[in-house]
């Protein structure tokens, strides 16, 4: 059992992630092909996924078959923290307006995530947002969140 | 005669060469931000010019329209965020040359380049117009269709490695492209009931994401020393360079003009299609495509500059805008009072107005253009750390200025996790991008093309030459990519 799960690594586990959502795509395209029927809004996405399928088939079928790749290492702590906080920002930004988000983002990621001395951390973080403020929303009348 | 000495009149006006300096001067910093595109940056200038006179309003928009092509390509080079979608086959070997630490010169030679590719672009614009417009609306369905196939086999250029993972990304971006509701259907398509996606996915959120944040996250899961960039004792290129690229160079202009004399296709797709050819075509190049040659630089940064002069063309004689800028322009005409229809034999003063603009903004997009590089390379000796979180800020706002739309921001992000993760497994990001941006062509093309099957004035002279290239072209790369070896 333990050898078996050993030819399991992330490469082959993300070939086959592909292959599931290639396979997700295919039964979508087929749905929607069987719904309008003929010459329709199914027929290019079912070529397309078709051949996702395809693909994605070979894909793992190639990834087993080759030599075990050197593991990759685990990702880094400061890229999960890193990731979080792009994904919390994006999220927040329905609810909280940029002028408050982006200097905590910025001076968050710099000086808590990445390590970075705090007046450089908070200078960029100041200097970016009244940046982006002046091009964005002055000059280029985009209205900000 | 005539034309030429009222291109000259034009040329001296005061306020003709103002505004299109300003306009290019302008051009070059906002493409350069990513978010901010061309056509948006055009849009804008538009209404700011509504009450201008015709000259002053044209003339800056014609110094945009040059200087935002450019503008594009230095995000791209320094930060592999391609500022515009022309901008996107500069990074493949731009940003390579400045992971090399030689950012500042090839800023410098894509300035040059540039503006060749402009200058050849103006020359087809004044003299082969008549002709040029006359192939590009002999082109049918199935022409656009073989041209999209063509475009498509850039996937082989730009997988490095393994062309089984490009082809299975180019396969995401094609389905992804799917989403939402068809130009010729009224159904939506793979929307997950969300509202949002009914408009499709927009592939510049998608190249934000995939080319910007995914780059920003790699960039954090690896520890990499800085690279510390060349102090560059010139930032233009030597003039032995740029001859021996001639050919190259000319080459890939004359895609760029007859890609962007085709309606739809843009700079975007000149761009690509350059550099397609130039790696097809270029043998003995000192560093491989996809590492930092410098002919996968020339190629795209010529052909997208040249596709200026060829966008216009249709525009101009035939009332069809070639692409998205010049759609806008094309409205921006009409506000001033110029009707649509053959403008060159219409408004002849004007036609040589829009000429002087250009010569006048592909100048000064030299001295814009060669300016400031030092102080954008200084972008890459900030730390790690603080740019980073900078560049993610600058994805989240350019993904939201292009719709003012919240829901692009996790569009976004989704895609930026994507392209990290792509990158991690070592599949290569740049297909997903061509199907998104491919999409369209292909598939509204081929729907046209069943339902015309079998009706002969759906061929034109022209079906037959590309079939053929699109027959030939692998062949001849895999017999000289196999002579090459040996």
């Amino acid at each position: 059992m333990k050898r078996f799960l050993q030819n399991f690594t992330s490469d082959r586990i993300f070939a086959i992630i592909l292959l599931l959502a290639s396979c997700g795509a295919f039964s979508a395209a087929l749905l929607l092909q069987l719904r309008e029927g003929g010459i329709g809004a199914g027929t290019f996405p079912l070529v397309v996924a078709s051949c996702f399928l395809l693909f994605a088939l070979l894909n793992v079928v190639f990834s087993f078959r080759k030599r075990i790749d050197a593991p990759r290492g685990s990702l880094s702590s400061v890229l999960w923290i890193g990731a979080l906080l792009l994904g919390l920002c994006a999220g927040l930004l329905l609810h909280v307006p940029l002028w408050v988000l982006s200097p905590v983002f910025l001076f968050l990621a710099s000086f808590v995530v990445l390590k970075q001395k705090w007046l450089p951390s908070l200078l960029s973080a100041s200097v970016t947002t009244g940046l982006i403020y002046l091009i964005f929303a002055v000059l280029f009348r985009v209205p900000l969140p | 005669m005539q034309e030429f000495l009222g291109v000259l009149q034009n040329i001296i006006r005061p306020e003709v060469l103002i505004f299109a300096a300003l306009g290019t001067l302008l051009g070059v910093y906002v493409g350069a931000i990513p978010g901010l595109s061309g056509t948006m940056a055009v849009s804008l200038l538009v209404s700011l010019t509504y009450a201008w006179s015709e000259v002053p309003a044209i003339s800056l928009i014609m110094g945009v329209f040059v200087g935002v092509v450019y503008g594009g390509s230095r995000s791209a080079i320094l930060l592999n965020i391609p500022g515009a979608p022309a901008a996107v086959a500069t990074g493949f070997d731009g940003y390579p040359l400045a992971q090399k630490g030689k950012a500042a010169q090839a800023m410098g030679l894509a300035c040059i380049q540039s503006f060749i590719g402009t200058l050849l672009g103006i020359f087809a614009l004044a003299f082969l117009t008549p002709q040029i417009a006359q192939i590009s609306s002999v082109f049918r369905s199935v022409d656009f269709l073989l041209l999209g196939l063509l475009a498509l086999l850039l996937v082989g250029s730009v997988s490095r490695g393994s062309l089984l993972k490009g082809l299975l990304g180019a396969s995401i971006g094609l389905f992804l492209g799917c989403v939402g509701k068809p130009s010729q259907f009224s159904v939506n398509r793979f929307t997950l009931s969300l509202r949002y996606l009914d408009g499709g996915i927009s592939f510049i959120v998608a190249m934000i994401g995939l080319f910007g944040a995914g780059e920003a996250l790699y960039q954090l899961s690896v520890d990499y020393p800085a690279v510390k960039q060349e102090a560059p004792k010139r930032i233009v290129p030597p003039i032995k360079t740029i001859l021996k690229h001639l050919p190259l160079t000319v080459s890939s202009a004359l895609i760029g003009i007859f890609v962007g004399a085709l309606p739809g296709a843009g700079g975007d797709m000149a761009a690509l299609l350059g550099y397609d050819a130039a790696k097809r075509t270029v043998r003995k190049n000192e560093t491989p495509f996809g590492e930092g040659a410098v002919e996968g630089l020339i190629a795209p940064e010529t052909a997208n500059n040249a596709a200026i002069g060829g966008a216009l063309i249709p525009m101009l004689t035939l009332g069809i805008p070639g692409d998205a800028i010049t759609a806008v322009l094309l409205g921006a005409l009409s506000m001033h009072g110029v009707s649509h229809y053959s403008l060159m034999t219409a408004r002849p003063n004007l036609f040589s107005l829009i000429l002087a603009a250009l010569v006048i903004a592909s100048l000064f997009l030299l001295l814009f253009g060669l300016t400031g590089i030092r102080v954008f390379v200084k972008l890459l000796k900030i730390p790690k750390g603080i740019l980073m979180p900078i560049i993610l800020m600058l994805c989240i706002v350019g993904a939201y200025a292009i719709n003012t739309n919240l829901y692009d921001v996790l569009l976004m992000v989704g895609f930026g996790f994507l392209g990290f993760t792509l990158k991690r497994f070592q599949y290569p990001v740049a297909p997903v991008v061509l199907g998104l941006i491919l999409h369209e062509l292909l598939e509204s093309n081929a729907v046209r093309v069943i339902r015309l099957w079998g009706n002969p004035e759906m061929f034109s002279f022209l079906t037959p030459i590309l079939f053929a290239a699109l027959i030939a072209l692998p062949i001849i790369s895999r017999i000289c990519g196999r002579k090459d070896r040996a």
